[in-house]
């Protein structure tokens, strides 16, 4: 029962960074962008939630850095992209590479001592629901958190309503689809894909800040290890939609979850084979989600040119 | 009144000039056709008035003040709204959804979705359209799309619809359907621009007509005070010669031959419900049909681009229902696709490299492996030269070029593969005048040079001045074939989906009524 | 002939502006962070091209590089991005080591062909199931490929970590290969092997597969437009698995390289994202194999500047990544294609971009 509750609990608290990056991944590729540059734009959230709470002493304060900070490198490459029209792709690959090595530089010009592990940031709290997180199993797992988790199921339902029944939502999927379409009906197809982007960006900023000041309370160099790319394949899997999306997460969450109950077990099975779990998930997941039409955006990673 | 003037307006796209020195009046209450061929500047004249594209020189007035359209926006917020001509509807979305995008101003941004379904209902019975506000579009035919868009064109209160070759896509039924409602509109007071190079759709319901050609107005007049041939002048400056481009002459064998073929379409529905027939050597035989009827399916599957469900393809006797893209232009199938851009041209290579697109592993452009450069070059030079690509470079980018030249590119190479079957889907879209003419002289060369043509197109004067024979596609069904003096009513009844049989039945019926 | 050569400058200006201009941003932004910018600078020469030796290192440092980056530059030829050159690399590092520490009692040279073949194979079979993957059920090869990264990754972990340790050794390394496998230093006191000149006459046969032969022309050809090249009758899923299989071969053969020719064993961290770097790498050099030469050698010299200037200045050796990726997105604004330009200028086009 015990190693029940555990892996349910571990499966959401890995899930949320997943979950929160694919949400403003689907924002994102819905309105037509096909941005890789995920893991980046996660460590510079991470990097600056961390660098902020330490400063200031407040989580609060880190999570809106770390938000800040994503937006700051969708900011790049929307404008990369979107007004420079550069491919997405290649774009995405450079704001890997400025994530991981701004935050790695800064890293060790900052917190140079931290690096033997010595700086430890003051952490998003648990937050138990009182009554609610004293149900067996699903108590754990629910409702004994930080905010963030709880923000981040929130979120979903933000992101589903919001697609699904406002305008805004019939305008991203509007400037993904059939840019032209949106464009004659007086749609600013640019704003719009500026707008999507940097959502996304501060979702995979908070996605980041997770990492650093909930999940843990520090940074590590290169910390989100694939997480970002993880997201990315949790969106296919959830056919970009909020709640496919939340699925998606779940289950790489479990297999995470599965990875370090295996590690607690006692089995005698070599680390890095477990560390190799999520990773081989993620492509039978995909390969699984693939036989099924989705509903991508068919005018991804395709910049708008005004006739 | 005038609704909408337009003065000495002029649009530059590089150093081709699309409109010159153009005047539009637009009367309130009126159908107003502007009637042009392809590439006279129509389109790009209204793309204007609802600013889409920015003008480079004149003046528009709406209800005699100056407005300038710098954005759709702009236009919407003055009554003016625009139906094109390739739909720009959302598939993913639902009709509800697509007629309030961007309405966020009077939608309020969240959605209330019963109450704006009621709208789109109401609207619905007021005009007639019966269309589901919840379907998604791209579940709904094309026929029910077009009235979407102009639902949501009215729900937007334009009094100034545009209506861009609003038929293309139509069968007779749907065109006369749709011109009942367009009526309906204009009787209460909207005042409708309908773009077409349609003569029979403006002496049938247009009230006003402007002709444009080559970028210019020739003029504009009252229907009911011209006629016809006059219309048919002015439009393309010559007399009309929609006579019979080809002579008749002996045919040959069959070259190809399709048996009972059964395809589906990208959604894995049937899109080719059992078809057969043969063309031989020396024939044009022409498949007419609206779009969207399962021609580009059946011409995918000749080609070999998509799969065959049952049936069989022959090429000059041989099977090639199972082989590859290859294998039939190896059998001697050479095709001119309907989409250049897509699936005819690499547009980042230049063009003799396009030219050997199919050959690239024979000689002499290649031995073993290796790729001969100077024989690329030297057969790009020849056949630019030959089939009058301009600029007479073979080093120039495809992307480069205009539509016309792009085209003859294909045709060039398609032709210049010496093959035994010619299939040419919509040979001629988009195209102008000059090139129009190319591709169709290109035709029919080939034809008297003994090939087997199959001409698959939406374009009735085109089927009827080129083919020997005529099969009508509705359905994924052929409906009988016709000769190319075939009445067009007739023809337009077989393209609704009757089949002869049908059609002689009830002519039989009616002659033994008056009897 | 003027006209070749205007167009081979217009083809360097370009890149080398993108160059400059990152120079221009790294002293900006080492002084920003507080660093002695200068004195990063003259660091950074004295590791890279002071003496013989140092640039010996440099070359050294170029060769996995030229190796990955002409496997991504052949890739995106064909439009199959691989992101997984790491994945393939480190596999490649794998098979080299598993032949060199297995057949010891091989002749040298046979050994070290043997290595180089394993290598090769490795990496093809490391790049095969992505591409597979692509052109049969659709799945989009950066996901997949990124993945491959990480599991390759985690095995080489496992393998040093158990069957292949050392156990002579503390931190987790797996045996050396055998000795008469270790590739011969060209030059007197200086570590240069042979790998980056034998990546030039690779460069070289795969500048000459893209655009001097057929099989160059279907995979450019899908790469620009899949479909118009399918209707051209090239079965595009085949071509793109064998862009796939030699991208991948490249990159393993530079695993094996790095084997044979510096590392002569095995460890986790091998690569040190060698096959990242190499999208820098090809992008700056326009996805042209001869290119790739000169690029690949600009950013072996950053490679070994950048760990100089963590020991003497202090800055992480991690600045070298914000360096490349100031570089591509430099490039990637200044070179958006050509074409798509074109299509909208009213005077045709000329030429390919190639060189």
């Amino acid at each position: 029962m015990d190693q029940l509750s555990f892996f349910l609990a571990a499966t959401v608290r890995m899930a949320i960074p997943l979950l929160i990056a694919a949400l403003g991944l689907v924002v994102s590729e819905r309105a037509g962008l096909m941005n890789i540059g995920v893991e980046g734009t996660m460590l510079s959230g991470a990097f600056a939630a961390f660098a902020v709470a330490i400063y200031t002493n407040s989580y609060w304060l880190g999570l809106i850095a770390g938000m800040l900070a994503g937006a700051l490198m969708a900011f790049i490459f929307a404008v990369a992209s979107i007004k420079f029209k550069a491919p997405q792709i290649v774009i995405g690959c450079a704001i890997n590479m400025l994530g991981s090595g701004f935050t790695a530089v800064l890293f060790r010009k900052m917190f140079f001592d931290a690096a033997s592990g010595g700086t430890q940031a003051k952490a998003f709290p648990t937050v138990a629901i009182p009554g609610l997180s004293s149900i067996p199993v699903i108590g754990d797992m629910l409702f004994n958190h930080n905010i963030i988790v709880y923000l981040g199921f929130i979120l979903v339902f933000v992101v589903w309503f919001v697609m699904n029944r406002t305008g805004i939502g019939t305008r991203i999927i509007a400037v993904g689809e059939h840019p032209k379409a949106a464009d004659s009906l007086g749609i600013n197809v640019f704003t719009t894909r500026y707008a999507a982007t940097i959502f996304s960006g501060l979702m995979m900023g908070m996605a980041g800040a997770y990492l650093a000041i909930a999940q843990s309370n520090t940074f590590q160099v290169d910390m989100t290890g694939g997480k970002g790319y993880i997201a990315m394949a949790v969106v296919v899997l959830g056919k970009w939609r909020a709640l496919g999306v939340l699925a998606g997460a779940l289950i790489f969450g479990g297999s995470n979850a599965l990875q370090m109950t295996l590690q607690n077990s006692g089995l005698n099975i070599p680390p890095n084979l477990v560390l190799m779990v999520p990773y081989v998930v993620t492509v039978l997941a995909v390969l699984a989600a693939c036989k099924k039409k989705a509903i991508d955006a068919s005018a991804k990673g395709v910049p708008y040119e005004k006739a | 009144m005038n609704v909408v003037e337009m003065h000495g307006i002029y649009k530059y796209f590089g150093d081709f000039c699309a409109n010159k020195n153009v005047d539009f009046t637009l009367k309130q209450g009126e159908i107003h056709a502007l009637l042009g061929e392809n590439g006279a500047g129509k389109s790009t004249l209204m793309n204007i008035l609802y600013g889409l594209y920015g003008h480079d020189e004149g003046q528009i007035l709406l209800n005699g003040n100056e407005v300038h359209m710098d954005s759709p926006s702009v236009a919407i917020e003055n009554g003016i709204g625009m139906v094109h001509q390739h739909f720009m509807l959302i598939p993913q979305l639902t009709v509800t959804q697509n007629i309030f995008l961007g309405m966020e101003k009077e939608t309020g941004v969240v959605h209330k979705i019963k109450d704006l379904d009621r709208r789109v209902q109401e609207l619905n019975d007021r005009y007639g359209f019966n269309v589901s506000p919840q379907s998604l579009i791209w579940q709904i035919p094309v026929g029910v799309q077009q009235k979407v868009e102009i639902l949501k064109v009215l729900m937007r209160n334009a009094k100034i619809l545009i209506l861009d070759e609003p038929t293309a896509v139509l069968t007779p039924h749907e065109v006369e359907e749709l011109f009942q409602s367009i009526r309906m509109l204009a009787d209460n007071g909207y005042s409708i621009i309908l773009i077409t190079h349609k003569m029979s759709e403006v002496m049938t319901y247009a009230d006003r007509v402007t002709v444009m050609r080559l970028g210019e107005v020739i003029g504009s007049v009252n229907v009911k005070d011209s006629t016809e041939e006059e219309l048919a002048h002015m439009m393309v400056g010559r007399d009309v010669n929609l006579e019979r481009q080809i002579q008749p002459q002996p045919t040959g064998g069959p070259l190809l031959e399709i048996k009972d073929l059964h395809v589906h379409n990208d959604k894995n529905l049937n899109a080719v419900n059992g078809v057969t027939f043969t063309v031989h050597a020396g024939e044009i035989v022409g498949i007419a049909g609206v779009d969207g009827n399962g021609q580009l399916e059946l011409g995918e599957a000749i080609v070999g681009g998509r799969k065959i469900e049952s049936g069989d393809v022959r090429i000059e006797g041989s099977s090639v229902a199972k082989a590859t893209i290859r294998g039939h232009l190896d059998a001697g199938l050479a095709h001119i696709p309907d989409d250049r851009l897509a699936k005819g041209l690499v547009l980042q290579f230049p063009v003799k490299q396009n030219l050997i697109m199919g050959s690239q592993r024979k000689a002499p452009f290649a031995h073993g492996l290796m790729a001969d450069n100077k024989a690329v070059t030297q057969h790009g030079g020849k056949m630019v030269q030959e089939f009058d690509i301009r600029p007479h470079d073979a080093e120039y980018l495809a992307g480069g070029l205009s539509g016309g030249n792009q085209q003859k590119v294909i045709l060039a190479r398609e032709v210049g593969r010496d093959p035994k079957v010619l299939l040419a889907i919509q040979p001629t879209r988009g195209l102008d005048i000059g090139a129009i003419e190319f591709v169709r002289s290109k035709l029919v060369e080939e034809r008297s040079k003994g090939k087997a043509v199959l001409l698959i197109s939406t374009d009735l004067d085109e089927i009827r001045s080129l083919s020997d024979r005529i099969l009508v596609m509705h359905g994924g069904r052929f409906m009988g074939e016709v000769s190319a003096d075939v009445d067009i009513g007739k023809l337009g009844l077989m393209m609704a989906g009757k089949s002869e049989a049908e059609i002689l039945a009830a002519s039989v019926g009616k002659g033994g009524g008056e009897k | 002939m003027s006209e070749k050569i205007k167009e081979l400058g217009q083809a360097f200006w370009k890149p080398l502006l993108a160059v400059v201009a990152s120079v221009v941003c790294s002293w900006l932004l080492l002084t920003a962070f507080g660093y002695p910018a200068n004195e990063a600078f003259v660091s950074l020469w004295e590791a890279t091209f002071k003496n013989m030796r140092v640039f010996g290192n440099t070359l050294n440092k170029a060769c996995p590089l030229l190796f990955t980056g002409i496997a991504v530059a052949i890739g995106n030829r064909g439009s199959v991005f691989n992101i997984g050159a790491e994945g393939q690399f480190i596999m490649g590092c794998t098979a080299a080591t598993w032949v060199g520490i297995t057949f010891t009692g091989m002749p040298g040279p046979l050994l070290m062909v043997l290595m180089v073949l394993a290598g090769a194979l490795a990496g093809a079979a490391w790049a095969f199931i992505p591409g597979l993957l692509k052109t049969k059920f659709s799945i989009s090869e950066i996901i997949t490929t990124i993945m491959f990264n990480y599991i390759a990754l985690q095995l080489v972990g496992f393998l040093v970590r158990n069957p292949m340790r050392d156990m002579s050794q503390a931190e987790p390394q797996s045996y050396s290969i055998a000795e008469q496998g270790f590739m011969p230093y060209l030059i007197a006191k200086t570590k240069l092997h042979p790998g980056f000149f034998f990546g030039c006459i690779v460069a070289v046969i795969i500048f000459v597969l893209l655009f001097k032969t057929y099989f160059g022309y279907e995979v450019r050809a899908v790469g620009y437009n899949s479909t118009a090249a399918k209707y051209g009758g090239i079965s595009v899923n085949r071509t793109m698995i064998l862009t796939m299989l030699i991208s991948g071969a490249l990159a393993g053969m530079g695993g094996a390289f790095e084997v044979a020719g510096s590392a002569h064993y095995l460890y986790e961290k091998i690569s040190n994202g060698y096959g990242y770097t190499a999208i820098a790498v090809s992008i700056l050099a326009n996805n042209n194999p001869i290119g790739v030469i000169f690029s690949s050698l600009l950013f072996g010299f950053l490679a070994s500047g950048s760990t100089a200037m963590q020991r003497t200045i202090g800055v992480s050796s991690s600045f070298a990544d914000i360096v490349q990726g100031i570089i591509i997105i430099f490039v990637a604004v200044a070179t958006v294609s050509r074409v798509k330009k074109a299509k909208k200028a009213s005077k045709p086009v000329k030429k390919e971009a190639k060189q």
